[in-house]
């Protein structure tokens, strides 16, 4: 396959996302410029102009609406897809490190920093549906008291609100309440990543002890485990087969101290079930930053810290192939 | 100065430019004549191939299609703008239930077998039939080597390739280093002067060496072994540098493990177009020795 080629930013990426039809990919890096991209072309269709500093995170509505972008400027922003115009600021204390809208678009969390004696919060913020209408009120905040949040996202239902932690936990919390209700210590260090499956059963987490756990959402048990000699800095699920991507590769400040055989900035496939890996995709020049997999499962876009993104729309033989166990055809029928 | 005109720019003057020829296998030849960066006249011939592809999708998503860009985009006109898309080189995704196969740099079967004989093989010191080297023996200036029987098969066993590192480290040791050459004479006299290590079953000159010429001046060591590793396993790749630029000679050499790798890489590379240039492989001339 061919990738797509997108250099539109002009640091590392941090995050990338694509929206519930898959039409469109968003753009997060450490310039202050989000951008927009047509998923099948690569057509970039817009930037967001309007942050003064590194844009940790993004979210999009499902009806593609909105963008919510969390930076390191101390604000939390949202704006009209279609146009590019800024709609509403949510001012913070400190950095703004995760954002997510809930199921539904009507409230939406986002994560600010442990820095500068602030404990990393979670705001959950009511969205209205005319932005005009929309005011600075916060529904709830929760105080995360202990390591500092990586990533937050909604999970089932929006019945509860799924955080990684610096020192490798993840916990779950009651949105109603702001209650934990449970933490398990997945991973021994920092969680780089959170991509839920499509129903919201099971979820991906990455992490800096160079392994990605496919995690059950209710009982936070790690359900399978992927193991490489390298940090994840993001994993996520293939939405028509039984397959994780991961990607990763040294922190960009150890690159250059590292033997260059070390470097392999590879997006890694591995088969969820049988834990093996099956393929790789080369291509970037620097650790993979955030992976995304398109909702149909028929491509996939990678970001990374030289900041490129890459679209892979996958050839044929990737959806052919299948271990012998797959195979039921053979099998007598019933 | 004349300002008579050059033959080449009589060609076809009287043609009309940009032209489109509709060619039979369905594909579209497009000719037009543009100003270099130089200021030249140059034409340029391009061939497109129209392939349309329809596809059903949501009303949101067609209308999505048709929106105005913004930000920084805005006032491009609809498509990739090459300043900020472009294509890749391609890249494969093998996909393979064994992950072994994935790494080319981890050894193949055949690769890992060569290495565990190698492991297996015992080093035995020619002087007092220890387990360490000769350059290590703690009689080496006292005692002479045992010539007798056993003596041509422990030279061998010592003489694989595995050693050349660990005599080279001895050689830095504390031992007193004496050259290759002179180590027969010293010991016995009678003996020829031994090889290097490596020599014999290792030694490269007793493989099959492909000369490869009129290689590109870019090109690597990487380059000519992605270009013959279909051939079969090498000992070694080497291209011929220039020693100032660091560009590459136009020659390289590629040392197989087997005649008949070998041979068909001859047969294959020889007259083979690879960076705009033929290449010529023949078997290279062994180095004659005094």
């Amino acid at each position: 396959m061919r990738p797509i080629l997108l250099h539109g930013h002009l640091r590392s990426l941090t995050r990338i996302r694509y929206n519930s039809d898959g039409d469109l990919l968003f753009s997060a890096s450490k310039d202050n410029k989000p951008c927009v991209w047509y998923s099948a072309n690569g057509e970039r269709l817009g930037t967001f102009n309007g942050h003064n500093g590194a844009v940790w995170d993004l979210d999009v509505t499902h009806n593609s609406r909105y963008l919510m972008t969390g930076s390191a400027d101390n604000t939390c922003k949202m704006w009209e897809v279609e146009t590019g115009k800024c709609v509403y600021t949510w001012e913070t204390r400190t950095a703004v490190r995760a954002v997510s809208f809930a199921l539904g678009d009507e409230k939406a969390l986002f994560v600010t920093d442990a820095t500068m004696g602030q404990q990393s919060t979670i705001h959950i913020v009511p969205i209205e549906a005319d932005p005009e209408d929309q005011t600075s009120d916060v529904l709830r905040t929760i105080v995360v008291t202990g390591a500092k949040v990586t990533v937050a996202v909604w999970g089932n239902l929006n019945r509860t609100i799924v955080t990684g932690h610096e020192d490798g936990t993840i916990t779950e919390w009651n949105p109603d309440t702001g209650a934990k209700v449970k933490s398990s210590k997945n991973h021994e260090k920092a969680i780089t990543d959170i991509q839920f499956s499509a129903d919201k059963s099971h979820f991906m987490s990455s992490s800096k002890d160079h392994t990605a756990h496919l995690t059950d959402s209710k009982t936070l048990k790690v359900m399978k485990s992927f193991v490489t000699e390298r940090p994840v800095n993001s994993a996520c699920l293939s939405p028509l087969r039984p397959h994780v991507v991961l990607g990763g590769g040294q922190d960009a400040m150890d690159v250059t101290t590292t033997s260059l055989k070390g470097n392999k900035f590879e997006s890694r496939f591995y088969h969820a079930v049988f834990e093996d890996e099956i393929g790789r995709v080369k291509g970037h020049f620097g650790p993979i930053n955030t992976l995304a997999f398109h909702p149909s499962g028929r491509s996939f876009s990678s970001g990374g810290e030289d900041g490129f993104i890459r679209v892979h729309h996958l050839d044929e033989d990737y959806f052919e192939f299948k271990y012998d166990e797959e195979n039921f055809d053979d099998l007598p029928q019933l | 100065m004349s300002t008579k005109q050059q033959w080449g720019d009589d060609v076809e003057e009287d043609d009309v430019y940009p032209k489109s020829i509709q060619n039979a296998d369905g594909t579209k030849t497009i000719i037009k004549i543009i100003i270099n960066d130089d200021g030249k006249k140059v034409k340029v011939t391009t061939k497109i191939r129209t392939k349309t592809v329809k596809s059903q999708v949501n009303p949101a998503i067609a209308r999505r299609r048709n929106l105005r860009k913004f930000g920084d985009c805005s006032g491009l006109k609809m498509g990739p703008d090459t300043d900020s898309t472009s294509f890749g080189e391609i890249v494969s995704l093998k996909m393979s239930a064994s992950s072994k196969v994935l790494d080319s740099d981890v050894p193949s079967a055949e690769e890992a077998k060569k290495k565990a004989a190698l492991a297996n093989s015992k080093i035995m010191c020619r002087i007092c039939k220890g387990d360490h080297f000769t350059a290590k023996c703690p009689f080496k200036d006292s005692h002479q080597p045992l010539l007798a029987g056993g003596a041509g098969e422990s030279s061998f066993r010592e003489e694989t390739p595995a050693a050349i590192t660990s005599s080279a480290a001895a050689a830095g040791g504390p031992a007193k280093y004496v050259p290759p050459g002179m180590r027969g004479n010293a010991a016995g006299g009678a003996r020829e002067g031994n090889r290097m290590p490596g020599g014999r079953e290792g030694d490269r000159d007793d493989l099959p060496t492909v000369r490869i010429s009129n290689l590109s001046e870019d090109t690597t060591e990487q380059d000519v072994r992605d270009l013959i590793v279909r051939f079969g396993h090498t000992s070694r790749v080497f291209v011929a540098r220039d020693r100032d630029t660091n560009t590459c000679k136009g020659f390289g050499y590629v040392t197989f493990y087997d005649k008949f790798d070998a041979e068909r890489c001859i047969t294959a590379l020889n007259g083979y177009g690879y960076d705009n240039l033929i290449l010529s492989a023949e078997f290279a001339k062994t180095k004659q020795r005094a």
